[in-house]
């Protein structure tokens, strides 16, 4: 099974489906978790329609009433039970509509935002890393955010359509004797309103369309300013009035955007509305009129007249949905489009039969270049093999490829050309998962979360206390864990728990240890593990590795050369190729670009050693 | 956090404040705001007075004047209308960008207060709250619309008391029908408080409850957050894959399930009060119209005025509901803007010092640490303890000592991110604590273990301005090393860091990164230097550069260079050895290496690897 890294092009459009399709994408799985919702949903559909039929039913028997001679009692009773009736109808349609509308809430955070969420989590490393894709999750985050937009307001807007329409329908049937003429006029007005408020909407999707994109921005801007570990550099450079210039900038043009869309909202919906609606008005009166003229009674007047308010009312309303639609729509479109992305992660696929107890590593002829930037080859035509349980360091300047080649290793990246063997397995035929669940790495940014520190150590939210406080221990950081109140169950950080601590740039290095012994792995790899240990810690992690990495195939990255000595190999990268391999020794002997760079760093310590000899 | 203060209502004078300081550049606000509530206000009742002559010219068969009466209406309702849509929208223009404004503030804030401040718990909480508001209920435009609303509602009422008074004025006095008047004037009055009162009842539970539901969720609200946060990181993206977390994650999302369970019980909650009070509402309706009915009967309202007066009693009772319900929603905003204003006129900083500093150009700021002692805010041991330094001018010192000694604590109160618990820091002679803050940092340059670059142009990082220097800027890339590299990048010098917000961004490596904050520090050009790990990422041959270059790059400027690489105290003049918060030793390299202590021990383990046979 060939899955390669798909070059993603300039961000074609996502599919386009029909509202109907997302509406039914929308409510499927939001009904499903809780089909007592649905029973809600149509009530609110069908009291939506009898609660102004009723009223003005209502009114009008009360105009009745009133001109005529009727004793106190039957006047109190027929009016009295007629109002007992529409109350009822009244507020039960106002309990329905409340409790809808959290509903579609609800549905929107349970079901399509976790689903978004762990979409992302599915992705291989170079689909996260594509810029193109990061668009996409973006853009269906969004459709999951907020109230006014996406899944909510679909949900939202298809229930008032459905009541609109219906309705619409109902009074259709009153309509029968009126006159065809005022009936098309009534149509044609809606109509004309619907069609301003869907050329209002479109505009508001183009004028809206820049704010969104300068939306990212903004939205950095804001983090930078929550960022309490960029507040140092920002008090010490005296960034507050550039990043201020910044944000200004930024919101400036969203505002003009938004104030653009307020304009044509004001002059195409609003007032253009209220103009039709008079004309409609007019015509409606005088038509009345003109029927009563003829014989019809001012109860049928008053009763028409609401009849026929009600219906422009729903027609407006349903132009406005509908609008409203194609803009949730096209956001549900890039849900869609973001689920319907191939991951690229081999969950299937070959494992070698001996398993990943031991792993081998053979690079055959591997050139690696990253999607989007094929001229610029990190690697080029790279080969050499590692055996099981051997050590290697990789050794190179920066830029060269390291952190690219341990990536390749451990099958996060696949090659662009060539082959990646674990085990003799090609990693593009390999399940992936399963390899990676025999490694361990520590990548060069430390990786911890707010959450405790066994779930840091073991990432996962069950585990074996004894075990965790083992590794702890042999890392190093068993005295600190016991210092603690809650021990391992203490937060780092303060997103979680409030009274979360935070650890020392040396303590993280030791729970990242703690979290690669834990986990017990076939292949380990390092990248700058001491970076910011003091002299006496990173001897003692050195040797702790050495010591527990026994039988383990493990890769190095250090630029403390020194390091170098408790590996059985050197692999110098440089100019995306293997330079030069061998043990220490042999480099030094061969007096190469190895030995220049540990010279370099050497010099220091054999210059002061030699100083203070003599 | 004290709760009770925000159940205070906002009054009506607070509402026009706050319309007026959200549009800060239109004073005219006011005037839209008052037009669009007027002709919002009184439309539904010129509709309906004039309806009820229509209804009356009907009755009488004046079909002329019905005819008349209903041109009036359809003209006065289409002026009203559109007086009224414009109104909105000059309102909603003028308001426009004070969301932004209120950010803006918020972000340019957590700039400015101390450090200490930025990380306690409590303004992280504040900071989060009016992220929520910014995104929820509290949101400005929101309230701007719900005081809109109110003032529409309060005109509606108003009027519709004008008819009240009309209606009672033109009953019939004579003495058989006072009776009937005075009884159902009364029921109608009962009928009325009975129905405010259940009303009231309402919405004061569903706003308490509202409140209380939401800051339940402000729990789950920041756990969200956090965990998209976490999730869509791109710099932890390699772990993710590695470690397989979406099992993990997958788990946490729990948290959200919860709180959308919340959300629909507080559906169902409020429903439940919204349909009493409906049905309460209509039967008031029905109470309403019995009466007046009655009267048309006895000849006191013409049948035609009967809907008008009854729609006025019903109107008026829908604009009390809004006027209610708004009120509920400018109080629930209320809240979070109240956060936010205590939040920005919070102090900077415990002690706000005014003094300048001098500006020499011979770089004599002499800086000196006497008797400080130092531990972190709710933290019961000391980090330092006592330590006393003198800072010689043009000095390069090495701090060193062994994780978690104390040595980021120590310039963290020299850069006054942190007060110290005791003892003081000086700086030519006067406390720094006098000195106005942005002065003090201006005598700074520091690259931080965790240094921050920002997505925006490599110039401008370095810079830290929108007008960089060119000339400068070659010079410092020049020194850093990094002259070849920004040759090859998309822009050059222009090039914007990282992909995350710019398509043209790209991604320096971390060596090349603390290149770039090394020139950041070095382009301020300031008379003290604080480097502390600054070659932790580099490789050998660039750690060398900058090694060789120290003297160069650091010029006559007094520096301290904090680095676990003992042989960076090389080219140091000094070297203080911290060690359980305490200065342990002090000296030059040869001194120290003879007496054999600490700092020996550090060098010699460092040392042993790189001896050859």
């Amino acid at each position: 099974m060939r899955e390669e890294t798909e070059k993603m092009k300039e961000t074609p459009k996502p599919k386009r489906h029909s509202v109907v399709s997302n509406i039914i994408y929308a409510f499927k799985p939001v009904v499903q978790r809780n089909p007592s919702f649905l029973p809600g949903f149509l009530f609110e559909i069908f009291l939506k329609v009898a609660v102004p039929i009723l009223g003005s039913y209502a009114s009008a028997r009360v105009v009745a009433v009133s001109s005529g001679r009727q004793p106190v009692l039957t006047v109190i009773l027929s009016i009295g039970t007629i109002f007992l009736i529409y109350g009822l109808v009244n507020g039960l349609s106002s309990f329905f509509n409340q409790m809808n509308q959290m509903r579609y809430m609800e549905g929107r955070l349970a079901v399509f935002f976790p689903r978004a969420m762990q979409k992302w989590l599915s992705l291989s490393l170079s689909r996260m890393e594509d810029h193109a894709v990061r668009k996409k999750v973006e853009a269906a985050v969004e459709a999951t955010e907020n109230n006014d937009v996406g899944f909510e307001d679909l949900m939202r807007d298809t229930i008032v359509f459905a009541a609109d329409a219906l309705g619409l329908l109902v009074y259709i049937g009153f309509f029968g004797f009126l006159d065809i003429r005022l009936m098309l006029l009534i149509i044609l007005v809606g109509l004309a309103t619907a069609f301003l408020s869907l050329v209002t909407e479109q505009y508001y999707r183009k004028a809206m369309k820049r704010y969104f994109e300068l939306y990212g921005q903004k939205a950095y801007l804001d983090r930078t300013a929550a960022n309490i570990v960029a507040g140092k550099d920002i008090r010490v450079f005296d960034l507050s009035p550039y990043l201020s210039k910044k944000f200004d900038k930024v919101t400036k043009d969203m505002t003009h955007a938004r104030g653009m869309y307020l304009f044509v909202r004001f002059l195409c919906s609003d007032a253009a509305g209220v103009i039709l609606a008079a004309l409609r008005d007019l015509v409606c009166y005088l038509y009345l009129i003109g029927r009563m003229q003829a014989g019809m009674s001012v109860e049928s007047f008053v009763f028409y007249l609401g009849l026929i308010s009600g219906f422009a009312a729903w027609f407006t309303e349903l132009g406005g949905c509908y609008a409203e639609f194609r803009i949730d729509s096209d956001m549900v479109d890039s849900y869609r489009d973001y689920q319907e992305l191939k991951a690229d992660m081999a969950d299937a696929g070959k494992v070698p039969e001996e398993g990943f107890e031991k792993i081998s590593i053979e690079f055959d002829h591997v050139s690696f270049a990253y999607p989007g930037m094929e001229e610029k080859k990190v690697l080029d035509d790279v080969s050499f093999s590692v055996s099981a349980g051997e050590k290697i360091a990789l050794v190179g300047i920066n830029g060269a490829g390291k952190s690219t080649l341990v990536k390749l290793m451990s099958g996060l990246y696949l090659p662009t050309s060539g082959a990646v063997r674990i085990n003799g397995i090609d990693t593009k035929d390999m399940n992936r998962r399963e390899l990676m669940a025999h490694e361990a790495a520590i990548f060069q940014q430390p990786y911890l979360t707010d959450y405790s520190i066994g779930e840091n150590v073991t990432f996962s939210e069950t585990y074996e206390e004894k075990k965790v406080l083992d590794v702890l221990k042999q890392a190093g950081l068993s005295e600190k864990a016991a210092s603690l109140p809650d021990g391992i169950h203490t937060c780092l950080g303060k997103h979680v728990d409030e009274a979360g601590i935070s650890l020392s740039g040396g303590e993280a290095q030791k729970l990242l240890l703690a979290r690669a012994l834990y986990r017990n792995p076939s292949l380990v790899l390092l990248d700058e593990p001491t970076a910011a240990l003091d002299a006496l810690a990173e001897t003692a992690v050195y040797e702790t590795y050495s010591e527990n990495m026994k039988g383990r195939t493990a890769v190095f990255i250090s630029h403390r050369l020194a390091s170098t000595k408790f590996c059985d190999r050197i692999l110098l990268l440089s100019g995306g190729r293997i330079a030069e391999e061998g043990t220490h020794e042999e480099l030094m002997q061969k007096n190469g670009e190895y030995a220049a760079l540990f010279n370099v760093q050497a010099k220091y310590y054999q210059e002061a050693a030699e100083e203070v000899r003599a | 956090m004290n709760n009770e203060k925000r159940e205070e209502q906002m009054s009506i004078r607070e509402m026009l404040h706050f319309v007026s300081f959200q549009a800060k550049h239109f004073p005219q606000v006011r005037i839209f705001l008052f037009l669009g509530a007027v002709s919002g206000g009184i439309t539904a009742y010129v509709n309906s007075f004039l309806y009820a002559g229509i209804l009356n010219a009907l009755l009488t068969k004046d079909y002329d004047a019905a005819k008349r009466t209903a041109l009036l209406l359809v003209g006065t309702v289409l002026l009203l209308g559109l007086l009224s849509t414009l109104s909105k929208f000059l309102y909603r223009s003028a308001s426009l960008g004070s969301n932004f404004d209120t950010k803006g503030r918020t972000n340019e804030k957590s700039y400015t207060i101390s450090f200490a401040k930025l990380e306690d718990e409590a303004t992280i909480q504040k900071i989060q709250r009016i992220k929520n508001g910014e995104n929820g209920h509290g949101s400005i435009p929101e309230q701007m619309d719900e005081i809109y609303q109110f003032f529409g509602s309060l005109v509606s009422i108003l009027c519709a008391c004008g008819f009240l008074i009309l209606l009672v004025v033109k009953s019939d006095f004579s003495k058989e029908k006072i009776s009937a008047f005075l009884i159902s004037t009364a029921v109608l009055l009962f009928a009325f408080a009975l129905v405010l009162r259940v009303q009231r009842w309402a919405s004061k539970k569903t706003g308490e409850e509202s409140v209380a539901m939401f800051r339940r969720n402000e729990k789950n609200n920041t756990l969200a957050l956090y965990l998209t946060d976490l999730t869509l990181d791109e710099a932890s993206a390699p772990d993710k894959v590695l470690y397989h977390l979406a099992d993990y994650f997958g788990k946490k999302y729990v948290v959200i399930e919860k709180m959308s369970i919340g959300y629909g019980a507080f559906g169902i909650f409020r429903g439940k009060y919204s349909g009493l009070t409906t049905f309460s509402f209509e039967l008031l309706a029905g109470v309403t119209y019995v009466v007046i009915a009655l009267k048309a009967m006895t000849g006191s309202v013409s049948p035609g005025d009967v809907l008008m007066y009854a729609g006025a009693v019903i109107t008026m009772m829908e604009a009390i509901r809004k006027a209610s319900a708004s009120r509920i929603n400018i109080n629930y905003s209320n809240e979070y803007l109240k956060t936010y204003e205590e939040f920005i006129n919070d102090r900077d900083m415990d002690y706000d010092g005014t003094l300048p500093v001098e500006k020499r150009t011979d770089n004599e700021y002499r800086l000196e640490f006497q008797n400080v002692s130092f531990r972190y805010p709710g933290a019961e041991d000391y980090v330092l303890k006592n330590i006393n330094i003198k800072f010689r001018i043009g000095e390069k010192l090495a701090l060193v000592g062994l994780n978690g000694a104390g040595k980021t604590t120590l310039i963290k109160l020299l850069l006054r991110l942190y007060e110290p618990t005791e003892g003081q820091i000086l700086l030519n002679g006067i406390d720094i604590r006098l000195y106005d803050y942005r002065e003090y940092m201006t005598i700074f340059g520091v690259v931080f273990q965790d240094y921050q670059l920002f997505d925006f142009p490599l110039d401008e990082n370095i810079a830290c301005s929108e007008e960089p220097d060119e000339k400068r800027i070659a010079e410092v890339l020049e020194k850093v090393g990094l002259t070849e590299r920004v040759s090859k990048m998309k822009n050059g010098v222009h090039t914007v860091l990282s992909h995350e917000t710019a398509e043209e961004g790209e991604n320096l490596s971390g060596g090349e990164a603390q290149k770039v904050a090394i020139a950041r520090a070095l382009y301020k050009d300031a008379p003290f230097v604080i480097l502390d790990e600054p070659t932790a990422a580099l490789d050998p041959l660039a750690e060398a550069e900058i090694y060789e270059n120290f003297r160069e790059l650091a010029g006559d400027k007094t520096s301290i260079y904090i680095s676990h690489r003992m042989s960076s105290c090389r080219f140091c003049d000094r070297i203080i050895v911290l060690s359980d918060g305490g200065i342990a030793e002090e000296g030059t390299h040869e001194e120290l290496m003879q007496e054999n202590g600490l700092y020996a021990d550090l060098f010699n383990t460092q040392a042993q690897y790189y001896q050859t046979a």
